[in-house]
């Protein structure tokens, strides 16, 4: 079955979920409800097993590029969706950037170009909405302009909103399931007839034994019944919401996870444990509609009994430690802890203040602990080292520049550590949480990443090599900018000895640290790939930070550059690692495709442009005043 | 006296660290421009062009340094530095340990790129195979029975040009080349065993070496006779079949073969994806290794985790389905004489600088002023 057959069905089941239940009530008992505990149950979502409170963070991040949206937050609105469909009509949560999409799709366009649109908006549209994600789907990834690449996403989004609906429809009452008794005309949910087949097919052999020897209609309308629950649909929309493990359903052979509807319609297993399952999720639903609370609570906690007890893979300290992980957004305060410091700092340079300069440096160290606390909860959680994508490396990076700073600043250089430090953690987290809205961020492994001592010793090293001549490029700024503004005197000549010292330290630990992550790099490229070097673009990029490090000291060494010369060359490392670290991804070429990257080119050619700009004005002003250690050389 | 100075002269130039600024950065240059270069004309041209020439020609005249010139100048000028400018002093052993270290890279560069082998190792569920085929180099197998297991000569056809003869060595025969093309396509209509009615149609060199695929026309004469406009194409599955003077011999132009002194079964191939994904988690074949003398035993190969015997070692590469159902995996097989002076020389390097910018923390004349 392909993606296009099932996105006409999810319309038709959008259009159920929606429309039968009828308009949802202004007030619900369910509103008041809290969603703490539905967010530890298991779920699994590209191989990676994750608390529903993150897939529903991502999910929502991924609809609306946030993870709270109108006052919902993202497992109240998960709850809607799996609960209360109706409900979820007019939230505004698809966000749509491109206006022209609207146009493709004859909706009006309300407010600012980049808006947030609810189903109700968009309905009208979801036909040519499909039409056109359909004839985009079929064009090479390649030839995709924004708005092909836009539509296909959108559609995407919707399709998984529409599955989700639908992933605990079974428990949901449905005129289709009705039947005329003795006592009047009562309507079931299909759990009701997996529960009640035994008595169905009691009843039909009784109703067939009627008297008159013809098939009466009570007898027909039960027949009817009990080929729906026999006969599984055709369509199954939805693949998403996976929480039934193996071993929860007893079936160890298989390592797929399935839905509660998969387990319905396709159990393999005895209909009583199956029944027990989901009687469970039912009493959830029950408790949800409700709005009680405790048995609420109650029901998602013998769930969730059942599931830890029946699988060791499954670690609850885990899950509870990624709900902590994400309630406490660790980087997010260390990023605004950073910046609050840099600023202390700096009003501790205008204003002469003490105090400003201690409570900058209290910041710094309360950000990096909550910095190194994110990355230690992640160990945690994935036991991985926590440098498995680019957000990681951004994340350790930012680490290691931050920690580097502080090393710097105890070490005397009074203001500039905090400065330094502070700013570029505050900088590499701005650009880590761009990768964060894209998803989750704690990926499962390709297989070649997949050894987690080669994963550690070498991408560990390589980017502390990194955060080296990241720090001392920063301190190259520092530099220059001290020689152009601050008046000349003995004071600021020691405070530029201080930072020409710092530069080259840290260029040097940037050196060796670059190059045992290489060489570590090379020894695991030899056991996976058969060779120890390829010139592959990502090695490369390893070799021009080498090369230009090595440069700067052998030109310093031969007396073609000095103090500002290395400050110059440690600006241009910077250049050096943002092209080696992105740059090369760009390229699309070479072995380390798990790396690969888009949509970044015009930021790093913008960083690239200030650079050289930056280089180019303080070398104009340097040579001006004609001093002699003022260029390089 | 003034050859002396002369001397030191050259040597202090040769050994200045200016001169090793200068080989840097247009080792950097290379490597910036090679990189580019690998989007548009892929790994092996840019490999061939940039990282393993002496020299680049730009617009086809103007000559530029490649890598093997600026390393080979690179090396110089470190042995000059070792001899003549860093000196034995406890301050400089790190550096001279690094130098010492980048040396024995460059050289074992050198020997890696003159003696290592690198070739594909292809094979079925349940088959065995003793043998790895080289990419991108091509041989013409000469065998004399219809077996077929055991080829009688290979000659190697890198060289040959229109009109070159070889001797084929105890059959009695030789080859004339009439065409040669490194990569072409056969024409449709005709079979292997006609040249009739199918042609050979030249193509321009694929950005991957591994992916031309060659053909030639030959002339085969032997003691008494000869038979012309033999054509031979490499992805012809069966070796042609000729009768000259008599005799049959079958001939096939095949992708070079090397022999190993094992024989590999593949008992299974698995790709592992975790659960409700796509991501491979991991690729391995469980192979049965058989030794000479009956000597077999079980074997896994999975990424990160290759098979090192007799001194080759073979990698989990890749793997597909055939037509008919069969799994197969490939598997890169390298032979690296040097392979360990990497290891040796980083490890050099790396301590080296490491204690020379740990000395560098030691304020000179310390030790002095304790005294």
């Amino acid at each position: 079955m392909n993606r296009k057959t099932r996105f006409h069905s999810i319309l038709g089941l959008m259009a159920a979920s929606l429309c039968l239940l009828g308009p949802a009530a202004d007030l619900r008992a369910s509103s008041a409800l809290n969603h703490r505990q539905l967010g530890n149950i298991p779920i699994i979502e590209n191989g990676r097993i994750k608390p529903l409170d993150t897939f529903a963070r991502n999910l929502l991040k991924r609809f609306a590029g946030r993870s709270r949206i109108e006052g919902y937050s993202a497992i109240r609105y998960l709850a809607l969706l799996l609960m209360d469909p109706p409900a979820t009509r007019d939230i505004r949560v698809f966000l749509i950037s491109n206006p022209e999409i609207l146009n493709a799709m004859g909706i009006p366009r309300r407010g600012k170009a980049r808006n947030r649109y609810s189903f109700s908006e968009l309905k009208p549209g979801l036909w040519r909405l499909q039409s056109l994600a359909i004839q985009s789907s079929r064009l090479p990834p390649a030839e995709r302009g924004i708005v092909e690449t836009e539509a296909i996403g959108l559609y995407n989004r919707i399709y998984t909103c529409g599955a989700l609906m639908e992933s605990l429809a079974i428990f949901r009452s449905n005129p289709e399931i009705h039947l005329t008794l003795p006592g009047g005309e009562k309507i079931f949910s299909d759990f009701d007839l997996l529960v009640n087949l035994e008595k169905l097919k009691e009843l039909q052999k009784q109703y067939s034994r009627h008297p008159s020897g013809k098939n009466p209609l009570p007898a027909r309308g039960i027949s009817r019944l009990i080929r729906r629950i026999e006969t599984p649909p055709e369509n199954q929309p939805d693949t998403f919401f996976t929480i039934i493990s193996p071993s929860l359903r007893g079936d160890t052979r298989q390592t797929a996870w399935i839905t509660p509807s998969a387990l319905f319609y396709h159990h393999q297993q005895p209909r009583p444990q199956v029944v027990r399952i989901l009687s469970l999720l039912e009493r959830i639903a029950e408790g949800y509609h409700r709005g009680d609370q405790e048995g609420y609570d109650r029901a998602i906690d013998r769930y969730l009994q059942l599931v830890f007890s029946s699988s060791v893979k499954i670690r609850p300290s885990a899950l509870k430690t990624e709900i902590f992980y994400h309630r406490l957004a660790p980087f997010q305060r260390a990023k605004i802890l950073y910046g609050l410091a840099v600023l202390a700092v700096m009003l501790s340079l205008v204003f002469r203040s003490g105090v400003l300069y201690r409570l900058g440096f209290f910041l710094v160290i309360t950000g990096f602990g909550f910095h190194l606390g994110g990355v230690v909860l992640r160990f945690l959680i994935t036991r991985k080292a926590p440098v498995t994508n680019l957000f990681e490396t951004f994340v350790f990076t930012s680490l290691s520049v931050a920690l580097l700073g502080i090393l710097l600043e105890w070490k005397k250089t009074r203001n500039i550590g905090i400065i330094t430090g502070g700013l570029s953690g505050f900088v590499l987290l701005m650009i880590a949480g761009r990768y964060a809205t894209q998803g989750d961020t704690m990926t499962v492994l390709v297989a070649v990443l997949n050894s987690n001592f080669w994963l550690a010793s070498h991408v560990i090293t390589i980017v502390l090599g990194y955060a080296g001549i990241i720090l001392s490029g920063f301190l190259g700024h520092v530099y220059l900018l001290q020689r152009v503004f601050r008046p000349s005197g003995k004071r600021r000549e020691d405070r530029l000895n201080r930072i020409d010292q710092a530069i080259y330290a840290l260029q040097a630990f940037g050196l060796v640290l670059t190059f045992l992550g290489t060489i570590l790099g090379g020894i695991w490229a030899d056991q996976s790939w058969g060779r120890f070097w390829g010139w592959d673009p990502k090695e490369n990029g390893a070799l021009v930070i080498l090369l230009w490090s090595a440069l700067l000291f052998h030109a310093r060494k031969g007396g073609w550059i000095r103090k500002t010369g290395m400050a110059y060359g440690a600006v241009i490392g910077v250049i050096a690692v943002s092209l080696a670290w992105f740059g090369v991804n760009l390229l699309g070429v070479g072995l380390h495709s798990y790396g690969f990257t888009t949509g970044i080119a015009h930021t790093l050619f913008g960083f690239i442009g200030l650079e050289l700009l930056f280089i180019l004005v303080t070398a104009a002003l340097l040579t001006g005043r004609r001093r002699p250690d003022s260029l390089p050389g | 006296m003034r050859k002396k100075f002369l001397f030191q002269d050259i040597a202090r130039v040769l050994s200045s660290p200016r001169l090793t600024t200068v080989g840097l950065f247009l080792l950097i240059l290379l490597t910036v421009w090679g990189t580019l270069y690998q989007v548009d004309h892929g790994l092996y041209a840019a490999q061939q062009k940039f990282f393993h020439s002496w020299v680049i020609w730009i617009f086809g005249y103007m000559p530029l340094p490649g890598s093997r010139l600026v390393m080979t100048a690179l090396l110089v000028n470190l042995f000059f530095a070792i001899f003549f400018r860093l000196g034995l002093h406890w301050r400089r052993l790190g550096n001279l340990l690094a130098h010492i270290g980048i040396v024995l890279l460059l050289l074992g560069s050198f020997i890696i790129q003159l003696s290592s082998l690198t070739a594909r190792m292809v094979i079925g569920e349940k088959e065995t195979t003793g043998h790895a085929v080289v990419p991108g180099e091509w041989e013409l197998a000469v065998w004399k029975q219809a077996t077929l297991t055991h080829p009688v000569q290979t000659l190697p056809t890198d060289e040959w040009k229109e009109g070159d003869s070889y001797a084929i060595p105890d059959t009695g025969l030789a080859i004339t080349v009439t065409a040669y093309y490194p990569n072409c396509r056969s024409s449709t209509g005709g079979s292997p065993e006609s040249a009739a009615g199918r042609s050979l149609i030249p193509l321009p060199s694929t950005r991957e070496k591994g992916k031309n695929v060659a053909g030639a026309r030959l002339t085969i004469r032997g003691p008494s006779g000869s038979v012309p406009g033999i054509l031979l194409y490499g992805l012809d599955p069966d070796p042609r079949r000729i009768v000259i003077d008599s005799r049959a011999f079958y001939f096939q132009l095949r992708l070079r073969h090397h022999l190993l002194p094992f024989r590999l079964e593949l008992i299974d191939f698995k790709m592992i994806v975790h659960p409700n994904s796509v991501i491979p988690k991991s690729y391995q074949s469980r192979v049965l290794l058989k030794k000479t003398g009956g000597l077999q035993r079980e074997v896994l190969i999975s990424m990160n985790k290759p098979l090192r015997h007799a001194g080759v070692t073979l990698y989990q590469s890749s793997y597909f389905t055939s037509d008919d159902g069969l799994e197969h995996t490939v598997l890169t097989l390298v032979r690296s004489p040097a392979r360990l002076l990497p290891y040796l020389s980083c490890l050099m390097i790396f301590v080296g600088i490491s204690l020379h910018f740990l000395s560098q923390l030691i304020p000179p004349g310390k030790k002095g002023s304790k005294k």
